[in-house]
Parts: structure tokens; C-alpha cells; sequence
């Protein structure tokens, strides 16, 4: 019985390097166009290899912020992405910032941020991602900090899933429904990496099950994206957490873009009840300019809640190097605080993200 | 009853034989030339709009439900539409993925311009490292694109299909070969001509033409333009009697109003690619209107 088990265990790990093969006729070419996302590295099989730093200051009326009126390296991202097979992708981002131990100690960590291989096609409309990565709930969390409209994370996400974000050890099977209408089903299982314990909403430091709906649709010259996350824990009391996200998008004129976002977050864990939600309007009014307002409205897990409105400007200097502004009034059980953040994003080498 | 069911089965082995083959294109002066190829047998699809700049186009879900049903995808490549590479991922469509039969990169074949030489970074600006990517303004180029297109095809359609295409090609490439000499012969009176534009997309174009690129108003590609470089380019332009400063149509206007202020230049506000402007709504009349603008605007 437990050699079958095996056996069946071992069948189900090796499926997607099957199915992927069933491709490999296709690729045969008899042009040699060169390989996309271009790089002089392609020629050497080195993979893609970027670097992005996030350096901040803020300026803080509150004496407890840490990093308060001095100049940080944030973190440096350490990009490595490569097809592994024709149809496999393998991404690892290395992290590198600095970390305060609750003694007041500080070191530099390195860590594996994201580290996953993408088996792009499985048939059917299905592919599958393993490794670790940002767990793909709601809209926010799955993407890159430096790759967001503004510095911080918006207070719902910072309560429940910490500063880093909600990243966990797993696999996500995803379905691309035959329809029109884009419709996208992420089914997921994770061992949470972070929060870590005593972090975020307490119940996700263990097993973490997480499935999410996406839906797209164009709208005008524009697009509107609509998801439902929910998320279930392990154990006796699990923790439960939905979350609904709405964004509409549209272009107007040749690199404008107006973006309204809004995601509702709802947690739950032995009676510890936690929700809260933010809404993003943003409007790029130049090629190089764009200006963003975002308003935050939290419980936060020790009791009351957090309040806050973010004024945003960003300088975009090429394509992945942005000089950024954000002014922040925050009321808290705490008290009320301003907040003014400068930050440079820097970018070197070909990053690339997936669809967003 | 027994009937109707054979005249469905029928249906169904034969549906293969009239289906079109579904072709999405990155940019509409592609989908122009494949639509010109295909005919009646293709269902062309365009990504992005002739109105916005190439370089940036946001993916966006809706349109991976285009890459899923794509039998052939046609780009530029040279990296000005590697925005594409995450879509064609999400689509898990393997006939579409690079080096499959439904993949066809129009820039094999172009004698390339502009390609970086030793190091490459971005202290150059954005610059591409397969070389300048709008081959496409050099009407000779567009034979070799309507080439690579007709290779897509005949690779992913039944062999029935093949004469049809293939006759199809012939014709575009024989009227584009007239329309060059009748485009050639509007711009010849000014060969040689120094010109200036917003951003370095003219390269093939005045190679064509014969056209002297005297400049741009970024320093460099993708920087936006500085007090400094601006004084400088006023400098040489006034040194060197260069009249004419050609805008593409999604950059801002003002800069080139300044520089045309201080050297007496005419600035042509002209598109660069099909769809960007009414006129423009093909490849020919994409080259109808460029010469039509350049050659009225230097007239006067």
C-alpha cells in the first residue's frame, strides 16, 4: 500500500516533465529568429540576470519608525530567469536588506525571496508553478514592492501578511478557462515562509491553502479586472481570509494611463476578527510623470484601527529606475503621524515580470 | 435523425478545412501586411494601438484570451515588443512560443542598423541590443517582413491553403515594389535633406530616402530631452541650416516647437506606424502620407 502510494506520489511530481515533452516537436524551426528579451547573455546560456535597489528616506513625526530621517538601502533584488526547457521557465530573486532583531541588533540578510519553476503548459489550459514565491491572493501581494505604485504596503496588507508580504513554500495549479472573457483560477497549497510567527494575522504560520478568481475584461479603451481570493489555514481553528479586488484601467492619449484599484481584506481565527480594505486612483499625465492618491482603512490585530491617505508622485527615468514621493497622514491608536518618503528605484539589466 | 447525425460528423472533419487561421499581431503595420497575405483565410488580431508608442505597451489579461487562440503571432522583435513575452507565457500556447512553427519574428532577414557595438548599458539611454527596431520605415523592408509573415503561414496552414497565400504575397510585394519608385520619386528633389526628430525611429526610412539624420531632440534613446542637449542641438542646427524636424506622433510637441523657434525648422507632426493617424490606416498609405507630409512641408 505504501509502495503504491510512492509510486502514485512519484507519477504526479514527474506528470508536467511528461506533458511538457509531448511539446518538444513543436519547437523545431527552420528560421532562427533570436530569443526574446534579448540579451548578449542568451549567447553565453547564462540566464537573464537583473538587479533592482530600492533606496528610501523617511522623513517621520513618528519617533519610533525605524530607519526614521536617514537615508536606507531598502533592499537589492538579485534577479536570475531563464527557460529551463521550452516550456519551463525558472525564476530565483535573491534578496538583500537589513533586518533589526527585536534586541535592537542589526544585520544584513540574504535571502531567497522568490525561487520557482513555471511549467508554462500542461494541456488544457493548465500550468503549474512550485517553488517558493508571493502567494497569488488578492492583487497587491503577488507583485514586486519596487514594481507597486507607491513605498509602503497599504496598512490592510502590512496587518495581515507583514512588511515582507504573504510568501510561502508550495505549488499553484492554474486554469485558463476557454472563454472570452479572461477567466484565470489559481488553486494553491503553501507552508507560509512569511508572516512569520508572531507577525500578520496569527494561524498563517503554518499550512496555508489559498484559491483565487480572476476575471478580465476590455471596457472601453480600457480594462476592468475583477478577483476573489480566499484562503484557509490548517488545524482545528483554521485561519479563513477572503479578499474581493477590483481594478479598472484605460489609456487615454499615448502613455497616459488612469488606474482605480480597491481590494477588501477579511480575517478570521478563533474569534480574532480582522478586515479592512484600500482604494488606489492613479493617473499618469506624462510619459515620465505620474501622481497617485491612495486611502488606507485597517483594524490592526492589537486593537483599533489605522487610518490613513497617501499623496504620491513618481518620476519614471527609464523603464525600470523611478524617483518617487509619497506624503502620508496616518491616525492610529498611536496617535496621528506625517510621513514623507523619498525613494530611488534602480534598475539594471533585463527584469522581467510575469502578467500582472 | 440517422442523417442528421452523419451530416454533423461531416460538419465536424470538415470544419478543420474553412476555419481561419488566427493571426495576432504585436503592432497594426504587422497586421496590415498579414491581412494583405491572408485574405479571406485569416482572422487578424492586433495587440496594441498604431497611436501609442511601442516601446511601452501594458499587458493586460484581455489579451492573453487572443495568444490562447493564436495559430500564428507576428512581431517586430529586436526587444521593442517584448511586452508580448509575458502574454504569449500566460496564453500556454506552445504553437505560439518562441521557436514553434506559429512563431514569426519579422526582423530575420533585415540588414539591421544602429546595432551596439561591445558593452551595452543603459548609460547609452534604452538602446536595443539587436540594433534600431523600425525597420519596418524602410519600405524595402517590408518585402522581407511579408516574407516572414508568408513562412508563418505556409508552416501552420494546410498545404491547399498554400497557393492562395503564396499568389497573395506575390501581388503585395509587386505593388509595393511600383509604390517605392513612386514614393522614391516624391522625396528625390530633396535627397540629402538634414532632419531632426524626437526619437531615433526615421533610421531606415532616411536610409531609403537618402535623407540626412542629422539628430534627435532626446540625447539619448528614452532620456527626455535637457536644457543642455536642447541648446546644443539649436546650436548645430542653426550651423548647419537644418529646416526640418520630424515628430512622431505620440511625443510631445513643445520641445520641437522650441527648437523650431530658434532655427526658423518646420516642425511635420507624422506617423510612424499604421494606425497612428487616420490617413495611416495601411502600409501603403502609411508611406502615402509620410511622403505626402515631408514633401509638402520642405515645398513650402
Amino acid at each position: 500500500m505504501r509502495s503504491l502510494a510512492l509510486f502514485l506520489i512519484s507519477l504526479l511530481l514527474a506528470l508536467p516533465l511528461i506533458l511538457a515533452q509531448q511539446d518538444e516537436s513543436a519547437v523545431e524551426e527552420e528560421t532562427t529568429p533570436p530569443p526574446p528579451r534579448g540579451s548578449v547573455m542568451r549567447a553565453l546560456q547564462l540566464p537573464e540576470i537583473s538587479i533592482v535597489g530600492n533606496l528610501q528616506t523617511l522623513f517621520s513625526s513618528n519617533k519610533e519608525d525605524e530607519g526614521r530621517n536617514m537615508v536606507k538601502l531598502e533592499e537589492i533584488e538579485l534577479a536570475l530567469q531563464s527557460y529551463i526547457y521550452p516550456t519551463i521557465r525558472g525564476d530565483v530573486i535573491l534578496a538583500f536588506h537589513e533586518h533589526t532583531e527585536p534586541t535592537g541588533e542589526k544585520h544584513t540578510h540574504a535571502e531567497v525571496e522568490e525561487g520557482y519553476v513555471s511549467f508554462l503548459n500542461l494541456g488544457k489550459g493548465f500550468s503549474l508553478k512550485a517553488g517558493r514565491m508571493r502567494v497569488g491572493f488578492g492583487k497587491e501581494n503577488p507583485i514586486h514592492p519596487h514594481h507597486r505604485l507607491y513605498v509602503d504596503n497599504p496598512s490592510v496588507l502590512t496587518t495581515l501578511f507583514s512588511e515582507h508580504g504573504l510568501i510561502g513554500d508550495g505549488a499553484t495549479l492554474s486554469y485558463l478557462f476557454p472563454t472570452k472573457l479572461y477567466t484565470h483560477l489559481d488553486l494553491a497549497t503553501w507552508q507560509v515562509v512569511t508572516p512569520e510567527e508572531g507577525e500578520g494575522m496569527p494561524g498563517l504560520e503554518k499550512t496555508f491553502n489559498t484559491a483565487r478568481l480572476w476575471v478580465s475584461s476590455p471596457l472601453r479603451d480600457g480594462e476592468l479586472e475583477m478577483g476573489i481570493s480566499v484562503g484557509r489555514g490548517a488545524g482545528d481553528e483554521p485561519v479563513k481570509i477572503w479578499a474581493l479586488d477590483g481594478t479598472f484601467k484605460r489609456w487615454p492619449g499615448a502613455f497616459g494611463r488612469d488606474l482605480l484599484r480597491m481590494e477588501i481584506f477579511s480575517a478570521n481565527h478563533s474569534g480574532l476578527k480582522v478586515s479592512g480594505w484600500y482604494l488606489l486612483g492613479a493617473h499618469k499625465f506624462t510619459k515620465y510623470w505620474e501622481g497617485a492618491l491612495r486611502i488606507d482603512d485597517s483594524e490592526l490585530i492589537s486593537g483599533g484601527r489605522e487610518r490613513a491617505i497617501s499623496l504620491v508622485a513618481s518620476n519614471y527615468l527609464t523603464e525600470t529606475s523611478i524617483l518617487r514621493f509619497q506624503y502620508q497622514y496616518s491616525d492610529s491608536p498611536n496617535g496621528a503621524d506625517n510621513r514623507l518618503w523619498v525613494q530611488v528605484i534602480f534598475g539594471m539589466g533585463p527584469h522581467a515580470h510575469p502578467l500582472e | 435523425m440517422k442523417n442528421l447525425g452523419k451530416i454533423l460528423v461531416l460538419l465536424l472533419i470538415l470544419s478543420p478545412l474553412w476555419a481561419k487561421i488566427k493571426v495576432v499581431c504585436t503592432i497594426p503595420t504587422l497586421s496590415s501586411i498579414a491581412s494583405e497575405i491572408g485574405g479571406d483565410k485569416v482572422e487578424v488580431i492586433t495587440l496594441a494601438s498604431g497611436e501609442k508608442d511601442p516601446h511601452y505597451v501594458e499587458p493586460r489579461p484581455s489579451l492573453v484570451v487572443h495568444l490562447r487562440d493564436a495559430d500564428l503571432l507576428v512581431k517586430v522583435g529586436m526587444d521593442l515588443d517584448m511586452w508580448v513575452d509575458a502574454l504569449v507565457d500566460a496564453s500556454r500556447n506552445t504553437k505560439i512560443f518562441w521557436g514553434s512553427p506559429g512563431y514569426v519574428d519579422c526582423s530575420v532577414g533585415i540588414k539591421k542598423l544602429e546595432v551596439p557595438k561591445g558593452r551595452v548599458s543603459m548609460k547609452e539611454g534604452e538602446i536595443h541590443v539587436y540594433g534600431n527596431p523600425h525597420y519596418w520605415l524602410n519600405p524595402q523592408n517590408g518585402e522581407i517582413i511579408a516574407k516572414n509573415i508568408l513562412a508563418g503561414l505556409l508552416r501552420v496552414s494546410p498545404a491547399s491553403d498554400h497557393a492562395y497565400f503564396q499568389a497573395r504575397a506575390d501581388r503585395f510585394i509587386s505593388r509595393l515594389r511600383d509604390k517605392m519608385k513612386q514614393w522614391r520619386a516624391k522625396l528625390s528633389p530633396y535627397k540629402g535633406t538634414k532632419f531632426v526628430s524626437y526619437h531615433r525611429s526615421f533610421s531606415y526610412f532616411a536610409q531609403f530616402f537618402d535623407l540626412d539624420y542629422f539628430g534627435t531632440l532626446e540625447p539619448k534613446p528614452g532620456i527626455p530631452p535637457s536644457t543642455a542637449h536642447i541648446a546644443e542641438l539649436i546650436r548645430d542646427m542653426k550651423r548647419e541650416g537644418v529646416r526640418l524636424i520630424l515628430l512622431e506622433t505620440y511625443y510631445p510637441r513643445k520641445f520641437a516647437d522650441m527648437v523650431a523657434k530658434e532655427t526658423d525648422a518646420k516642425v511635420v507632426v507624422v506617423p510612424t506606424a499604421v494606425g497612428a493617424t487616420k490617413e495611416a490606416h495601411d502600409y501603403f498609405s502609411l508611406f502615402d502620407t509620410l511622403t505626402s507630409l515631408i514633401s509638402n512641408a520642405l515645398k513650402g
